[in-house]
Formats: structure tokens, C-alpha cells, sequence
């Protein structure tokens, strides 16, 4: 399951907008990914400008 | 139960607040739903360079120190800003071996800043609280963390579904920016020509040491472009990258520019990276809309052009909607019709003279070693006109690499002129690939 590290993340909300199912959103200023909706098509991780986003 | 209003406004950006303020002031039952918690904190990549005293896209903003607002004469309305700025002249493009192309002498410039400025730095969060203030001192009603997740059309009227709840109004204006989430709800993402899918970073930076670091600088290296921007803090700049490639490490880019480039590196010697002052985004690059209205959804600002219009013309396009709105509704016109004056507004001052542009992939750093890069930026030999308008500076670019300037570089340098065309020619191909790096979420 695809997890965003919040030590990296600047909250710019980019995932949120490329996300092809719409699973990342901003939650009390947190970007995070419903686990449920994710289906782990890597695109967030790849295209992040600062790599949060990763695959435990 | 849909909540009713007389206009849903999704985005509390410039934009958007823009909109909410004046459409209130009007007399319309208004909603803003914004996905962050904190409207005014600014957490995308935006090093805060405001234009003024130049005409762009038919407007002129103009900021008045004395009575602390920024003012749009042919529009026929401001905003206040009471917070620090800096003053800022306009592009400098540096060349691999810092040779450059300049457009205004800022030593000159400089010697009258308030009367050669044409663009000051201010601090975002700051005006961004200044418009959200004015806005509640109206019945606008500003609902942060809402995440948009739906858009239902017909009937001369429009359903936003956000966190569940539903808006319900005559009209939706659509201010959420690039990768805009209503966009792509009522399909334009289906049809739009896509060029790129671009990742920027930025860092703040205390320090720097160069003596003209007084405007907008572009360096073009091995690596691309970087911006360097003077912040609203004296004695601080903002640093910028970009990339089409996913598989680039934007902070070892900077790490390069900044500890080990050719020239550059040199300016920051003594100087400091925030650690708070990161920033980013992602920038979807499309064509620009030639019909910004779908069944009563109105798109605005950057989520109806081309990367980006800038915060004084995102005001521009929330003063001009909200309008437009009004007077439909008054009309009784809930209908294109009744807005057609913001669809011809946006038609005459930004569609007809920029939307065509597309973006054009050409890394010449990929084509020219950085002696060839260093003639191109010497070789105009004069001084250009000061601007802060990037589609006058690529007209100026154009005027000056093209016509009599080929036939010169193709005199003095024919080694360079073929190095051109074989970037020329490339061209296509480049673009090709780029499109294919990026993620045009066509769904």
C-alpha cells in the first residue's frame, strides 16, 4: 500500500490532482491516500517533486 | 439535501476569493469550498513575484505604497496589501558561463526603483489574508478542507459533491487552478492537447552574494533552467527548478546548481537554505481552453490556460466571472448567454492574442556546449526593453534569434547554426517524449 512520508511531503497537493482514482486528498492539511480507492498505480510515487510517496 | 446558493465557487485562491468578494458585494448567496485548512498558507511552489506598471492581457496593476493597495485601473478595482515587499526588474537570462541576455540595465534601473519597477515580491500569505478577510466582512461563506469529488450538470444548474455534502447553484466557477479537480469532473481533460507533466521545486535562500541579484534571473545549465527570484525579505531569494522527467532528482539538481555549477555556484558561498522554505508542484501543462463553459461551469484563471496566468490576472479573471454572474442572474439568463460577457472578456484579452501557444520542447543545453550558449547570450550586443511578460519575452526572443539574427549567427558561427537546426529538427520528437514522461489523466 502506497504511503506518503509526511517528513518529505511539502503539501502541494500534486498527487491529489494526478491521481487517476481520485484516492489522495487533503485531510486537516495532511496529503493522504485512502488505502481502500489506491490501487497502487505508482503514479504519485514517480512524479512527486520530492519523492514522498513510496511503496513500504 | 443539496445547500443552495446563488454561486458555488470551487478554489480559495486569488481567484476565487476575488470572485466570492465581489459576487457578494453584489448581492449573491455565495460558497467557496477550498481543499486546504489553511486558505492563506501557501504550501504550492509560488515565489511570490507580483507584475505591476505593465500592461498584460489588457489589464495594468499598479501598487500604492501611500495608501497600502494594489490596483486594477481598467478593471476599476483593488485589493489591499500592508506587508513587505521588494522591488523587482525584469529578466536577466544567464548563459552556462554567465553571459547574458538582458532585458533592462538593473544598475540603471535601479537608480529609480519605484518609477522602473515592474514587478514587486511580496509575501502571498499576506495578501492571500488581506482578500480572504474582505471576503468575510461579506455573507460569503468560506468552508475549508472540502475535497471536490463530483460535478452533476443540467438544468441550468450545477451540484458540487464535496466531503459528501452537496452545493447546489445556478452557476460553479471552476478557480482551482492548474491539474483543476472540476476540469476534469465534467471531462476536459478527455480532450485537451496535453504537453507535459511538469515538476518544480523551490528552496528559499539566505545569502546569496552577486551584485545584480535585483530581478527576475533565468540560468539555463547542463541541467535546464533555475530561476532566481528576489523574496519579499531583503537579503533572501527564491530558487527554482524544473523537469519533465520523472526519473530526476530535483533536490540533487539543486544540490548541483548550487554547490557545484559553473558560475552560480560562486553566488552562493556564504549563502543558506531554509529548511522551512521548501516548496513544489506539478504543473499538467494543456493547451489552453478556447471555451472555457460547460453546462453552466465556468472555468477560470489556471485552470483554464496554459500553465499559468499569474496572481494579477487570477484577480483579474475572479473580478471579471463574478460579474459576469451577476449580471446573468439579475437577467434572468442562468445560461452561456446570460455570461457571455466573461467568455468574450477572456476571448479578446487572453485567448486571441496567447492561447495558440503551445509548448515547444527545446533543450538547447542537449544541442550546444556552453561556449555556443555563451555566444547565443552575447550575441545581441545591446540591451533589451525591461519586461515582466513572459509572452512579450518569447515574442523578443523570437525577434531577436530569428530573421537577422540567424543570418548572423549563420555568418559568424555556421558551426552553431547547424548545431540549431539539428535541434530544430528534433523538436517534434522532443515533444513526443515529453508527452509520454507525463500523465494527462485522461479519465
Amino acid at each position: 500500500m502506497t504511503k506518503i512520508d509526511i517528513t518529505k511531503c511539502v503539501g502541494c497537493g500534486g498527487c491529489i490532482d494526478l491521481c487517476p482514482v481520485m484516492a489522495i486528498s487533503m485531510v486537516n492539511d495532511v496529503v493522504t491516500i485512502n488505502q481502500e480507492l489506491c490501487t497502487k498505480c505508482g503514479i504519485c510515487v514517480k512524479v512527486c517533486p520530492v519523492w514522498a510517496p513510496y511503496e513500504p | 439535501m443539496a445547500k443552495k446558493y446563488d454561486l458555488v465557487i470551487v478554489g480559495g485562491g486569488p481567484a476565487g476569493l476575488m470572485a466570492g468578494r465581489i459576487a457578494a458585494e453584489n448581492g449573491l448567496k455565495v460558497v467557496i469550498l477550498e481543499r486546504k485548512t489553511d486558505i492563506c498558507k501557501v504550501r504550492r511552489f509560488d515565489g511570490g513575484v507580483f507584475a505591476i506598471n505593465e500592461y498584460t492581457f489588457g489589464q495594468l496593476a499598479l501598487f500604492n505604497e501611500r495608501d497600502k493597495r494594489i490596483s486594477f485601473p481598467v478593471g476599476g478595482f483593488s485589493v489591499r496589501y500592508d506587508g513587505p515587499y521588494t522591488n523587482v526588474f525584469g529578466f536577466h537570462l544567464y548563459s552556462p558561463g554567465g553571459k547574458r541576455l538582458r532585458f533592462g540595465d538593473w544598475k540603471e534601473l535601479k537608480k529609480d526603483p519605484i518609477k522602473n519597477r515592474v514587478a514587486i515580491a511580496l509575501n502571498k500569505e499576506i495578501l492571500l489574508k488581506r482578500m480572504l478577510e474582505d471576503c468575510l466582512a461579506t455573507s460569503v461563506e468560506v468552508l475549508p478542507n472540502v475535497n471536490v469529488t463530483g460535478v452533476k450538470t443540467g438544468n441550468n444548474k450545477v451540484t458540487v459533491i464535496g466531503n459528501g455534502d452537496e452545493y447546489e447553484a445556478p452557476f460553479v466557477i471552476a478557480a482551482d487552478g492548474s491539474n483543476s479537480r472540476v476540469a476534469r469532473l465534467i471531462g476536459f481533460n478527455k480532450e485537451r492537447e496535453f504537453f507535459a507533466t511538469s515538476r518544480h521545486i523551490g528552496y528559499e535562500v539566505e545569502g546569496l552574494d552577486y551584485d545584480e541579484l535585483n530581478g527576475f534571473i533565468i540560468a539555463l545549465t547542463k541541467h535546464g533552467f533555475y530561476s532566481i527570484l528576489p523574496y519579499f525579505e531583503e537579503g533572501v531569494h527564491h530558487i527554482g527548478h524544473l523537469t519533465h522527467d520523472s526519473a530526476v532528482d530535483l533536490h540533487a539538481t539543486m544540490q548541483w546548481f548550487i554547490k557545484e555549477s559553473p558560475i552560480f555556484s560562486s553566488w552562493f558561498k556564504k549563502a543558506k537554505v531554509r529548511e522551512t522554505g521548501l516548496t513544489g508542484c506539478i504543473v499538467n501543462v494543456y493547451k489552453a481552453l478556447t471555451d472555457p463553459f460547460k453546462d453552466n461551469v465556468i472555468l477560470v484563471s489556471d485552470a483554464t490556460w496554459i500553465q499559468e496566468v499569474s496572481i494579477p490576472s487570477a484577480m483579474c479573471f475572479g473580478w471579471k466571472v463574478a460579474n459576469a454572474v451577476t449580471l446573468a442572474l439579475h437577467d434572468g439568463k442562468p445560461n452561456r448567454e446570460g455570461i457571455q460577457s466573461y467568455l468574450d472578456w477572456y476571448e479578446t484579452n487572453f485567448y486571441q492574442p496567447h492561447g495558440n501557444r503551445k509548448m515547444v520542447a527545446i533543450e538547447l543545453q542537449k544541442f550546444l556546449a556552453n561556449e555556443d550558449l555563451d555566444y547565443l547570450a552575447e550575441m545581441p550586443g545591446k540591451v533589451l526593453r525591461q519586461t515582466m511578460d513572459f509572452h512579450y519575452l518569447f515574442h523578443m526572443l523570437g525577434e531577436i534569434y530569428g530573421g537577422e539574427g540567424m543570418i548572423k549567427i549563420s555568418e559568424e558561427r555556421p558551426d552553431i547554426m547547424e548545431k540549431l537546426i539539428e535541434a530544430r529538427a528534433s523538436m517534434a520528437e522532443a515533444s513526443e517524449e515529453r508527452k509520454k514522461m507525463g500523465f494527462p489523466g485522461r479519465k
